[in-house]
Order: structure tokens, then sequence, then C-alpha cells
């Protein structure tokens, strides 16, 4: 009876610590997001001198309407927009096909065609000679080139074609085929109904890749600035403030404290198709996951 | 006369094939072309790492130089601070790699359901910011005048610290960012993998009168061996290459002694210098060890633990 008791002591003791531990890392990672969100529609000069902690302080939308004139922000908001629905659109056209004949038996050579895809994700040729590769195509300073890169992922490929391996019945498939169905009437009617949930998944990974990407930005369009991604204009506005840091420490005046809030405005805006998209797509990262988590 | 024949309906019966699955064809296709064009034509390119290439002649016409690019590096007085520095970063990185085990640990013990998703689900979020936002965060809160951080260690008596642009913190800087970002995401794994394991045996155990100490060292930690020795294969496989694009944003002229790593080397000797043959010598070598360890890493671990990628 004495050690029963023991025992459910340490047995809530656990639960205590276990709970804590969690809530705690869950903190940390809220709170430097809380920070930002706070401090973009905080008074300038609170935000400036470092007040805005744990409430707003003042209430300014400046900061907001200071981000919205600037052009480069808005064309890179533009050109991100693009790149992300029309290269999203790319990945998806040539990624879950692919992943849905991979997974077929039936496709003779698909070996050799993984080992090819899945021999990427280990050995590349590097930065360089794919620069060249660009450059020679006359891609360099287009928009396509940001389409084009990065237009299939090897881990989504696999990640969709065990989906279409494990999950799909094969009966139905094949009394799709007994019926006359062709491979893209069954593909389309029947197999894509079926992985909805595979591909919001898919869909999700493919569009916050492009959406904050800007390698190919700095990489590609060396030249064009007015192609740039929002994250490559972010990197190129905000990024090179630093260095007149010294500046900031003389008084600061309403306009040099703006000047500085503006950054917080801009990861807002910068973050928000995410942020909307978030609650929506949160219910799809455990199944992708669970998808995911494949052996060898 | 018969050889003939057999050849005939074999030809057939492809022809058959084909006309039936085509369409598998097609489906695969864009993708292999895609590969094709933008991997395997690059890897041929870095045949430029033994050429001097240049632009006007094209990557055929330039003249061989046999290992003088890599030669060059190696002899350089920078080339053994940038391998030390992208060892010490990909090392250190390394080191947190037990921290999303550990974390999946303590959220497989949660109790309500509910919490656990809710505090999950604000754990994937930093997952989802960008390289570029968080490197703006990250200096924001660490400035030096008037940073968050800065701010709470000058109210608790200290000085203000030049946190990025000191180069004895820009490894602790990029390790525990990339922590924060990450962490949450990186467990999802283990937890999928814990809830896989058979409550039979913690029921068994606990009869037997296991602590849950016990039972997380003697089953959780045993069941989910293979997700974990599979995941740090993977990571050791890429021990070479840091990601180039957080550390060119986090690299300044002040901390440059720490933060140039191979990746950010070979982006600013390639792309920005135009030295195309030495920089793709650069990143093959980086290539040529990536692969190296990962096939033995792979190859210790199917002997100790019989688990393998390959």
């Amino acid at each position: 009876m004495k050690k029963d008791f023991k025992f459910s002591i340490g047995d809530k003791a656990f639960d205590i610590m276990s709970y804590t531990i969690a809530i705690l890392f869950t903190l940390i990672c809220l709170y430097p997001l809380y920070l930002v969100v706070i401090n973009s529609f905080s008074d300038p000069l609170a935000v400036a001198s470092g007040e805005v902690y744990i409430i707003p302080k003042g209430f300014s939308l400046d900061a907001y309407k200071e981000a919205f004139k600037n052009g480069d922000i808005m064309l890179g908001y533009a050109n991100s927009l693009f790149y992300t629905i029309l290269g999203t659109l790319l990945n998806m056209v040539l990624t879950i096909p692919a992943a849905y004949a991979l997974s077929k038996s039936k496709l003779k050579g698909r070996n050799f065609m993984m080992l090819m895809i899945v021999f990427t994700m280990y050995f590349s040729g590097g930065l360089v000679p794919t620069y060249i590769l660009t450059r020679g195509m006359g891609l360099l300073n287009t928009r396509t080139v940001v389409l084009v890169m990065g237009a299939v992922n090897a881990s989504n490929l696999i990640v969709a074609r065990t989906f279409f391996a494990s999950s799909i019945p094969k009966e139905l498939e094949e009394a799709a085929e007994i019926d006359g169905c062709s491979i893209p009437q069954t593909f389309f009617q029947i197999v894509l109904p079926l992985s909805k949930a595979m591909l919001g998944v898919i869909l999700l990974y493919y569009a916050v890749a492009r959406w904050n990407n800007f390698a190919s930005s700095l990489y590609y369009q060396p030249m064009s600035e007015e192609l740039h991604s929002l994250q490559m204009v972010i990197k190129r506005i905000l990024l090179q403030i630093r260095t007149n840091q010294t500046l900031e420490n003389e008084l600061a005046d309403y306009y040099a404290s703006l000047f500085e809030q503006i950054k917080y405005s801009v990861i807002v805006i910068a973050s928000l198709p995410l942020m909307i998209l978030y609650p929506f797509l949160q219910k799809y990262f455990d199944k992708g996951v669970m998808m995911g988590s494949v052996k060898g | 006369m018969k050889k003939n024949e057999n050849l005939q309906s074999k030809n057939n019966s492809f022809l058959r094939y084909l006309k039936k699955y085509y369409w598998l064809y097609l489906f695969v296709l864009p993708a292999l072309i895609w590969y094709v064009i933008f991997h395997y034509i690059p890897m041929g390119g870095v045949v430029i790492a033994f050429k001097r290439y240049s632009g006007v002649r094209g990557i055929w016409d330039s003249p061989w130089v046999g290992l003088k690019w890599f030669k060059s590096f190696f002899s350089s007085y920078y080339s053994t601070t940038i391998i030390r520095n992208t060892i010490v970063v990909s090392f250190y990185s390394l080191l947190t790699f037990p921290l999303p085990i550990m974390l999946a640990l303590v959220l497989n013990e949660l109790k309500h359901k509910r919490v656990k998703q809710t505090l999950q689900t604000i754990m994937y979020a930093p997952h989802f910011i960008s390289t570029v936002v968080l490197v703006t965060m990250l200096n924001l809160f660490f400035s030096k005048s008037n940073g968050f951080v800065n701010n709470i260690i000058v109210a608790l008596g200290g000085t203000a610290y030049d946190f990025m642009t000191k180069p004895n913190v820009f490894p602790h800087m990029y390790v525990w960012s990339g922590v924060w970002e990450n962490l949450g995401w990186n467990c999802i794994i283990y937890v999928a993998a814990l809830a896989g394991v058979d409550p039979a045996l913690h029921e068994a155990a606990a009869i037997d009168g296991a602590t849950r100490l016990q039972r997380i060292r003697h089953i959780n930690i045993p069941c989910i061996l293979p997700t974990i020795v599979i995941t740090l294969i993977l990571k050791v496989g890429h021990i070479m290459s840091v990601g180039a694009d957080k550390v060119l944003l986090m690299k300044n002229d002040l901390n440059a002694d720490t933060a140039q790593v191979i990746s950010t080397y070979v982006y600013e000797r390639g792309l920005i210098s135009g030295d195309y043959s030495y920089a793709a010598a650069v990143g093959l070598f980086v290539n040529v060890v990536n692969l190296a360890m990962l096939i033995t890493v792979n190859k210790i671990s199917k002997k100790v633990t019989e688990t393998s990628l390959f």
C-alpha cells in the first residue's frame, strides 16, 4: 500500500515535469513571433528604445504604411505570388503523375528510374556547374529560372509514391481497368480523389518552399532586381541596414525609429500568407510526416 | 525460322505492352527529363573542376589542367580555416541531434491528447518561417543597440554584447537559431514512431514494477532506434555541406573569420568573382566527402545496428 502511494507521487512529479518542459519549449517557440507582431504596431519610439516586451505600447500603423509605400517590397510581393502559384503548380504537375507511374510495377525500368532520382539526393554537380548550365540555356536573369529550379523534390516524390503504392486499394484500380478506364481516367477520377490528404501535404511543402525561397533569385537573377522574390528584396533592404548601426545609437527621432520598426512590419507582411493558411493546413502536418516516415 | 517467330511475338507483346501502358511513361517522362537536365547535365559539367574553364571556349574546348585547382585550394592559407569553420558548425549542429528525440519522448508522456496536439502545432510554426525572416529576427533581437536580449542583459547589470558581429559567437547563433527553428518539426518523426510502440509492452512492464523512466529507457528508446539511426545516417551524409543560405545572410565583414564556410566560399569565388573552375573544384571536393561519409556510416550502421539506408 505504502509502495503504491510512493509510486503515484513519482508519477505526478513525472507528469508535472513533462508538461513543464513541453509548455516551456512551446513558449520559447511562440514568444519571438509574438514579439515581432506586437512590435510591428506599437508606437515607433517605444519600439526603437526596446520597451515593448509583453504588451503592445501605444498604437501606430505607420510602419505598415511605410512598408506598403515601398515599391520594391510591393514588387517583390507580386513576384513571390507569381513564383509561388505558378511554381507550385509546376511542382505538382511534374511530381504527382511521375510518383503515380513509379508506384506501378507495370512500369518497366522503374527501379532504375528511382535510383536515378534518389541518387541526386546524395550527390550533385554543385552550384557552379548548375549556374553555367542555366547561363548556357539563356535562363539567367529570367523569371523562368526561378520556376524551373527545384521543380521536383525527391523526398516529396517519394512520399507521394509511397502513398500511391500503399494507400490506394489495388482492387479499385483493377476494377476500373476492367471497366475500360484508361490510365489517365483511373488516375484523375479514382486515384486523385482518394489522395486529397497527401496532395494537401505535398502542396503545402512545395508552396512554403516556393514562398520562402530567396537563393534562386540570389544565384540566378543577379542583374535583374525587378524580378526578385519578396524574400530576396527583404534580404537586400533589411540586412544591409545592419551596417548603419552606429547611426541608430544617436538620439532616435521619430523617422529613424520608424525605419527600425519597418523591419517588424515587413516580417509580418512576408509571413502573412503562411499565417493565414496555417490553421487550415495544420491538420495535414501529422498525416504528412506519417506518410513520409518510410524507412530506407 | 523459329527464332524469327519468337522474336516477332516478343516484338508484338512489347508493342501490346506499350499500347496498354504508354501513359505510365508519359506520366514519368517530364520529371525524368527535368532530372537529366538540371541534375545529370551539371554532374557532367563537374569536369570543369579539372579544366581551365572559359565562357568563350565552353566546357569541352577549355584546356585540361588536372588537379591544379584542388592543389591550389588545399595549399592556400584560408582552406584550413574554411574547412574548420564548416566542420565546427556542422558537428555542433550534429550534437543537437538528441534534442528532438528527447522532446518527442517528453511529448509522448503527455496524457491530454488535445493539449499535446495544440503544443505541437505551435512548435511547428518556426519551421515555416523563411531563413531571411529568421535572420532578420536575430538581428533585431540580438542587436547591440536596444535589441531585446541586450536590454535584458543591461537590465540585469551586464554590458551590451554585439552578438551578430563577434566571430566566436557565430557558431552558437547559427546552431541555436536552427534548433529554435526546427526542433518542434524534427520531433514529429519520432512522435510518429513512438505512437507505433505496442501498449502491451508498457502494460507488462508496469505490472512488473518498472518506473516510467525505466519504461522510456527500455521500451520507448529501443523501439524508435531504427528511426534514430536512419535520421543520423542522413545527417552525417551532409556533414560537409553547411547550407549557404543562412550563413550568407548571417555573415558580415566582422564575423567572417568563423562564418566563411565552404558553400559560401564556393558562391563568392564562383558566382561573384567568376573563378568557375576553382569554385567547382571546391564544390566537388565537398560532394565527394559527403558521399564517402554517407557510404561509410551506412556500412558501419549495417554492421553494428543492422539498420541501414541501402
